[in-house]
């Protein structure tokens, strides 16, 4: 995703080393970052990047300074549906993720062909131990208490 | 060879034509894979993007219920690959985030249960010269461009391949089938994943590339080993078609769809109607 970012891997990781922590954390960088793991996997120093952008992340959205993005609103859909039926419901998250952002038509014409195709399924999914996945949604958010 | 199958979100839904494929090439090979009860979602990358302790909680849950049934793991989507051994990973290491997983999933959980990929197990314990002796039909000089992705060969320490800059197995694989894969640069690069949703452009853009690449080699078509990625590469590809002016018309198959047809198991249970971009022409029967 170099083409949309405003830091590269190494000039994150020295704004970091020199403490510019609002510029790090307020990048557009650490919301671009694919995951695709390939810093990591080639860096000859053996930073783990990607573990460096998932602690940037949690602390913006901790300090409230990412609420409005994307993939924020798109996480945040995620995991609600995975906390409410042990696995995602991806109707239910489209539709959260679609009125959380204004976003209503991207993708709108594709849904007929991927209903008709069998992709999309409409009924909630079944069968998942929804009980344990609650159990670690709760230990999670007392742990951050 | 029996095995816990770990299915995942994606083969319910959008990637019903990976379950189904799957399903018919194990049970066409012998392969017996019995669904972990009771399966919830690996966390993917929200988890992770959210805290360490959801995001190895989730899967070690799943690797925790399995530990009981005492079989290998077999996982076919590339996303839930990469998250079970990861966390297995994870959960091998004593420290802070070790104790607090094992809270919230109530279990003690040391990295016990073996995760492995579909593809690895084909290869690894089926093993080529076994696929190929029953092979019904030979895929006749097809030329696919075998496309990884990220998933299941970064970052190193869980890659399936022996050489993560450098896989093969899809190649091995399909070669023995009679396929003819093509050298091209873009079997590793990222599709997007999730910026399919969340920004689109750039999702199309990254697909472009990956999908030009793939025609400019000369491919009929890709063979695709992750739901994420065939989604964007096949769901979005008369998107990126209109958005480029460009003229694609490239199937995006699973590696277990093609692996099927040349099986000769019928068309239906390999979904192959599922797909967006139609079957290349010489593999219609």
């Amino acid at each position: 995703m170099h083409f949309e970012t405003d830091l590269l891997p190494h000039q994150m990781l020295r704004l970091i080393q020199l403490g510019a922590r609002e510029e790090v954390i307020d990048s557009l960088a650490i919301w671009t970052c694919a995951s695709c793991e390939t810093c990591v996997s080639r860096c000859p120093m053996g930073v783990r990047t990607p573990e460096v952008i998932d602690a940037l992340r949690a602390i913006a959205v901790r300090e409230r300074r990412a609420a409005a993005n994307r993939p924020t609103i798109f996480n945040n859909a995620f995991l609600a549906s995975v906390r409410r039926y042990g696995r995602v419901f991806e109707p239910g998250m489209l539709a959260a993720y679609k009125l959380r952002t204004g976003d209503l038509l991207g993708d709108a014409r594709k849904l007929p062909a991927a209903v008709a195709k069998g992709k999309l399924r409409l009924l909630p999914p079944r069968g998942a131990n929804r009980a344990s996945i609650r159990r670690i949604f709760r230990q999670v958010r007392e742990n951050k208490k | 060879m029996n095995y816990t199958f770990f299915p995942g979100c994606s083969l319910e839904s959008t990637a019903r034509d990976f379950y189904e494929s799957t399903i018919a090439v194990a049970e066409a090979l012998g392969i017996r894979l019995e669904e972990l009860p009771g399966w919830t979602c690996c966390g993917s990358t929200p988890a992770h993007s959210v805290g360490a302790v959801l995001s190895v909680a989730l899967p070690a849950r799943n690797l925790a219920a399995a530990a009981e049934l005492g079989r290998d793991m077999v996982v076919a989507c590339a996303a839930c690959y990469n998250r079970l051994q990861s966390a297995n990973l994870a959960m091998r290491e004593a420290g802070e985030l070790r104790e607090r997983v094992e809270e919230a999933i109530w279990t003690r959980y040391r990295g016990e249960v073996r995760v492995r990929h579909l593809l690895e197990v084909l290869v690894t314990d089926v093993g080529i010269a076994e696929i190929k002796s029953q092979a019904a039909r030979n895929l006749d000089g097809l030329r696919v461009a075998c496309y990884y992705g990220c998933l299941l060969s970064r970052p190193s320490e869980l890659s399936i391949f022996p050489d993560p800059e450098a896989p093969r197995l899809m190649e091995d694989l399909l070669i023995a089938l009679g396929a003819e894969p093509v050298e091209w640069p873009h079997a590793l690069e990222c599709c997007g994943g999730s910026f399919g949703i969340t920004n689109r452009p750039a999702a199309e853009r990254l697909c472009r590339d990956i999908l030009q690449m793939a025609k400019m080699a000369g491919a009929d078509c890709l063979a695709a080993a992750c739901p994420l990625c065939q989604s964007n590469l096949d769901m979005r590809q008369k998107d990126i078609e209109a958005r480029y002016r460009t003229d694609l018309g490239l199937p995006v198959l699973y590696f277990t769809q093609l692996l099927g047809l040349a099986l000769g198991l019928p068309e239906r249970s390999l979904g192959l109607s599922r797909l967006f971009v139609g079957l290349p022409s010489c593999l219609r029967v």
